[in-house]
């Protein structure tokens, strides 16, 4: 454990480019082990990211290095600290699935009694006990993402690069699926990035969010503390002096936004004046202010703490602008 | 059962020594190829053509030159040049059918699943990936070729008593293990470069045949009509003329061995390039 706690991810200024527009741009960051979501748009880079990671893209400019291990160099070592579950494919016909599983092993460079106890014991762990002797081609799209889990697992990886892991799975496989990763990030030990465009698999696994767009990483942030920091959405439909309290609106929330008589801003709780109360309660207070001040006439005010749902599209949509 | 029933444990070694990757790779397509009653037919089949060589081995041994008035004497010869004859005939027709039964899909099926991606997260460079698929397809060569020739050379020491043992027991089989290599591993660098092409098997399967028989078949045309320029397209020819220089025989085709050996080593070299081509582990930058 006191290994895996040291095995960093660094990627500094990397950028590639399969064509000329380039797929990633100065992307830098650092993790520390521990459940990462990779967000992103289709065409955002998150693919290209994790096969970087594996030294399977030119890493020039740019560094990456895994637990020390700069994977331009010495890209075959540095593999054997990461785990890849790739989302298309990665299912060798022709094998049992702990033939396929031990076989990884073996190229892992576990020796061959090694990798085939160990493929037992990570079928075991993903739920394929029952079905390891079984062809993998026969195998349905949820045990195949199962599979494909137990591949990236058996030679016992520091990280696990999962791309998609919940594609194509109806909700109990993706459940079962989200209730391995959770299990391996949260009392494992090892570092799991969740590539994904499916925010409620990240809110559900992750600590820390990366969100890339046209090759860029656009926001680092944890996921956890927005849930508890106390930024909420204030959703506001009235009449009557709009205008002036839009603008006064502005000055008390971080955005705003109209959208025909409804009027959406995002408060940060923590940013209101000291006063008394709770702070939900001060905000509304100063929003109802607000409103007798400007003349507006609130019919219907609802609020909701703001999901990571509203970050994301908001931090893409504000890209866009 | 729930996930914290099951447990993750992490991996204790146990101190035995790994394989290298391409035996890994090399034993994983072997393995499941001999499982298959087919390809065990074949095998056995293989060995038949040296049966029959030993057979008469055996009987001119004993029955002296009369034999050689019946088969021809490189049927009856344990020279180098008799060995040459001998798996020019029927060795090389399972030689094709053992690379068409191995080769096609080493490649190709590990493509269209999206395979090369899994094997290079591993910690695995290309020398060991194509090195592994190289030797599936090497051994099943070998396997038909090489094994029932150095048999009989072993056969032909303890039956004939005119043999020189300097001569079947080392030197012969040292040229054989040349030529059989030779050609083997040009072959398994031409359907593999095949394989890589292709994500489809059938494909492979029949720009194969169409190579291996179709160039055959239009040489021998040639060779009817009096071109004998249509050799040159004879494919599986210019290897076993190739070899020729190694087994001291006379020219299998209407080309100078050395010529051929030229144009094996051309083809040998665009198969090794379309491979580095086609199986890139890292995607550089455009």
């Amino acid at each position: 454990m006191t290994e895996s706690t040291s095995c960093t991810i660094e990627v500094a200024d990397l950028t590639f480019a399969y064509s000329r527009e380039p797929a990633l741009r100065d992307v830098s960051f650092t993790l520390a082990p521990g459940a990462v979501g990779l967000l992103g748009p289709n065409g955002s880079g998150k693919t290209t990211l994790l096969r970087a990671l594996l030294g399977q893209v030119g890493i020039r400019p740019g560094e990456v290095t895994v637990g020390g291990t700069d994977m331009a160099r010495q890209a075959p070592e540095g593999r054997r600290q990461l785990g890849w579950m790739p989302e298309r494919g990665g299912i060798i016909p022709g094998h049992s699935g702990v033939g396929l599983v031990a076989y990884m092993g073996e190229l892992s460079g576990m020796p061959r009694q090694d990798a085939m106890q160990r493929a037992h014991e990570v079928l075991h762990f993903v739920g394929l006990r029952d079905e390891r002797y079984r062809p993998c081609e026969t195998y349905s799209q949820g045990m195949r993402q199962r599979l494909k889990l137990a591949c990236a697992l058996v030679h016992d990886p520091r990280w696990l690069l999962l791309d998609e892991p919940t594609s194509g799975l109806d909700p109990g496989g993706r459940a079962a699926i989200l209730e391995l990763v959770q299990d391996l990030a949260g009392h494992k030990g090892l570092g799991v990035i969740l590539s994904t465009h499916l925010l409620a698999d990240v809110e559900a696994t992750c600590e820390e969010l990366l969100v890339l767009k046209q090759g860029r990483l656009l926001e680092r942030h944890a996921v956890a503390p927005h849930h508890v920091a106390g930024r909420q959405v204030f959703e506001i439909a009235g009449f009557g002096g709009e205008e002036a309290f839009v603008a006064g609106l502005r000055r008390l929330a971080d955005a705003v936004e109209q959208d025909g008589r409804t009027i959406t801003a995002v408060i940060d709780l923590d940013a209101l004046p000291a006063g008394e109360g709770a702070p939900s309660a001060r905000a509304v207070r100063a929003v109802l202010e607000l409103a007798r001040d400007c003349d507006y006439a609130p019919r219907r005010m609802r609020r909701r703490p703001v999901t990571l749902s509203d970050e994301f599209h908001s931090l893409v949509q504000g890209e866009d602008a | 059962m729930p996930v914290h029933e099951r447990g993750y444990t992490h991996w204790n070694p146990s101190g035995l020594a790994a394989d290298p990757p391409w035996l890994v790779i090399a034993r994983r397509g072997l393995v499941p190829a001999l499982k298959k009653r087919r390809n065990l037919l074949l095998l056995f089949a293989a060995l038949v053509p040296a049966i029959i060589k030993g057979v008469i081995i055996f009987i001119k041994a004993r029955a002296g030159e009369i034999l050689e008035l019946a088969v021809g004497s490189d049927w009856t010869s344990l020279t180098p040049a008799g060995f040459m004859a001998f798996l020019d005939w029927w060795p090389s027709l399972f030689g094709f059918l053992v690379t068409l039964v191995l080769g096609p899909a080493l490649i190709a099926s590990d493509k269209q699943e999206n395979g090369l991606s899994l094997y290079f997260s591993r910690p695995i460079g290309v020398f060991d990936y194509l090195g592994g698929k190289v030797l599936v397809v090497l051994a099943g060569y070998l396997a038909v070729t090489l094994v029932p020739s150095l048999l009989l050379c072993v056969f032909g020491y303890l039956v004939d008593p005119t043999a020189v043992g300097l001569e079947l027991l080392l030197l012969t089989p040292l040229r054989l293990i040349v030529m059989c290599t030779f050609i083997g591993l040009g072959l398994s660098l031409v359907i593999l470069s095949f394989s890589a092409m292709a994500t489809r098997t059938v494909l492979v399967v029949v720009w194969w045949s169409i190579l291996c028989i179709g160039g055959g078949a239009v040489s021998s045309i040639g060779d009817a009509v009096g071109l004998d320029s249509f050799a040159y397209l004879n494919f599986l020819g210019h290897w076993y003329n190739a070899a020729a220089l190694v087994m001291s025989a006379s020219p299998r085709i209407a080309v100078e061995p050395a010529v051929s050996l030229l144009i094996c080593l051309v083809i040998m070299a665009a198969a090794v390039a379309v491979l580095r081509r086609r199986i890139r582990p890292v995607e550089v930058v455009v």
